[in-house]
């Protein structure tokens, strides 16, 4: 009985996350609209790179999905937080609370719908991308696993944007450090052009940054093949960043619900 | 008839060491009319968060409909409903969607919480608003909107913190309108805070006055006022008198016949008497032989704002006993607690 209430909880508040961010066309639109833009930016900027001598054999097109994907997702998980923290500054939170609620329900049915959201979004990309003429050296299998670590990484990195405004309760703060966290880890990461283009400390930052990590794994099975320990490093990434990210936005989320 | 609420010795201190609530006591019988009635800033709002299971307690005991605060918040909040002051309903989403979402998550489902929700949009005027998003409604329809979100279940026991601050006189008077029909009608509990002298005189069966977190009186509206003592007469002395003078005056006033209690408030003095009426002529002569100008002289009934004055010395609100007490909104900043 428990159980059944626990996970109907978690339908509702899914549901209604869900009928928002359907419920706003144009939203969706601009996002549709922030893919095409970046990925045809960024294929014209760097359209002579991949002439160089010693830039891998695919296009850039398919250099840039990797990235642009990740840097989407980014951007993504400050919409999360920015969510919470206005339910819990206008005070709608309290709203749910003073029902009987599960209190885990609250934040997974979120996480859930999140997890969509991302998806949707790699949807949007990854078809701009076909219609651009990228190809997908894994076919199907391949892009699905791509959703799993887009998605995979947006949840785990979510936790970071949560903690940082369940701690402040200010979504200017989100905002700020989510936008100043972006920057350099796309641009100290393989995300936007292979790691033999880099300058040589450049090169040893990637090896510490996440979105490298991701990057390469989408990659990977966009240009090659199914490359298992590419794969295997992606996400074991994933489970570190969300175990220390989760633990502290569980913590946070606990001193405000009871 | 068993008492709904019984609270114990309740203590709120904050985490800035501020004590909102600071040891109160108090039952409300299932069915009551209950209401607190208090100026800004006296702990009427951290009292329903802490009751409906928002805020936790520093200490004292807190029992609602037969289960304990501590042990079985989930028992508490089955049979609540809460609306909070700040009004909040989700924009994003549809008038009906918002009901829905506020039944589902009181564990309501199909035909039984549908026809519940079509009840409440007929009962609070927003049938044809329905499939609007909320962030297009009023400020009226937004609380009307809020006040059925906490009633879809049909709670036992409903919080209301300060449900008509800030709406229209038209609107204030709907809200007075459903609010009794829920008591009388479906016999539910209200616990409401107000800042509103003429709202708790008007709905409140039973109530408790409250001031810095301490409660100062309870009784009945007319019991209270009861206590005052006959009616009041309030006095405007020359500003300019001297303290010697006024000192003089106030104690000639009280060894009048049938005076009960001399105050002084921010625009004279209060002298609440028994046939107040008769004493004005002494009142006149008194001042003259005092030496010191009467500015004006003017008759009132106690309302409960007199009894506040009693209790602690100052007014729920700095305005004019003479102008009626039509209630106003009241401005200035009221942050969340959490």
């Amino acid at each position: 009985m428990s159980v059944v209430e626990s996970l109907r909880d978690v339908g509702y508040v899914f549901g209604r996350a869900q009928a928002k961010f359907w419920g706003s066309p144009i939203r969706i639109f601009f996002q549709l609209f922030g893919a095409l833009m970046f990925l045809v930016l960024f294929t014209q900027l760097f359209s002579k790179l991949s002439d160089l001598p010693g830039f891998p054999t695919a296009g850039y097109l398919e250099i840039a999905v990797g990235g642009i994907l990740f840097l989407n997702t980014l951007n993504s998980t400050m919409q999360s937080a920015n969510a919470i923290v206005d339910e819990l500054n206008t005070g709608y939170l309290a709203n749910i609370l003073v029902t009987p609620v599960k209190r885990s329900a609250i934040l997974l049915g979120r996480v859930l719908s999140d997890g969509v959201r991302y998806a949707c979004q790699t949807s949007i990309v990854l078809g701009i991308a076909f219609l651009m003429g990228a190809t997908f050296a894994t076919g199907v299998p391949g892009v699905l696993v791509i959703y799993l670590i887009v998605v995979g990484f947006g949840v785990a990195w979510s936790g970071l944007t949560m903690t940082v405004g369940l701690a402040t309760k200010s979504n200017e703060t989100v905002s700020v450090v989510g936008t100043l966290l972006t920057f350099p880890l796309m641009f100290t990461s393989t995300a936007l052009l292979p790691v033999s283009f880099l300058p040589r400390w450049m090169q040893t930052v990637t090896q510490y940054n996440p979105i490298s990590y991701m990057s390469d794994a989408a990659r990977s099975l966009m240009v090659s093949g199914f490359d298992g320990t590419v794969l295997l490093q992606a996400f074991a990434v994933i489970g570190l960043i969300l175990v220390l990210t989760w633990s502290s936005t569980l913590w946070l989320f606990r001193s405000v619900v009871r | 008839m068993s008492d709904i609420i019984v609270v114990e010795d309740l203590v709120e201190v904050y985490a800035s060491g501020t004590r909102a609530i600071d040891g109160i006591s108090f039952r409300v019988p299932e069915g009551e009319f209950f209401g607190f009635l208090g100026p800004n800033g006296a702990g009427k709002s951290t009292t329903i968060k802490v009751l409906s299971t928002l805020l936790r307690k520093t200490s004292g005991s807190v029992t609602i409909g037969g289960h304990d605060l501590e042990q079985d918040p989930d028992g508490i909040r089955r049979i609540i409903g809460v609306q909070s002051q700040e009004t909040v309903v989700d924009g994003d989403l549809s008038g009906r969607k918002n009901l829905l979402f506020q039944g589902h998550l009181q564990r309501m489902q199909g035909p039984a919480l549908q026809s519940r929700v079509e009840e409440l949009l007929d009962l609070m005027e927003l049938k044809e608003a329905a499939d609007r998003k909320a962030r297009q409604y009023s400020g009226g329809m937004k609380r009307r909107l809020a006040l059925a979100a906490a009633l879809v279940h049909r709670p036992r026991l409903v919080f209301l913190d300060e449900p008509t601050t800030g709406l229209d006189p038209q609107s204030r008077a709907k809200v007075w309108g459903y609010l009794s029909k829920l008591n009388k009608e479906e016999g539910t509990t209200v616990f409401l805070t107000t800042q509103y002298l003429e709202e708790a005189d008007k709905l409140c069966r039973e109530l408790s006055i409250i001031d810095r977190g301490k409660i100062v009186a309870s009784g009945s509206p007319a019991d209270l006022k009861e206590q005052i003592g006959g009616e009041a007469i309030i006095l405007t002395p020359d500003p300019d008198a001297g303290a010697g003078a006024r000192e003089a005056l106030e104690g000639r006033l009280r060894a009048l016949p049938g005076v009960g209690k001399v105050v002084e408030a921010d625009s004279g003095l209060v002298v609440y008497a028994r046939q107040a009426s008769r004493l004005v002529p002494e009142i006149v002569t008194l001042f003259r032989g005092v030496g010191v100008r009467l500015d004006s002289i003017s008759l009132a009934a106690p309302t409960l704002d007199d009894v506040f004055l009693q209790k602690t010395g100052s007014r729920i609100r700095g305005e004019d006993l003479t102008s009626g007490a039509a209630p106003a909104p009241v401005g200035g900043v009221r942050g969340g607690v959490y």
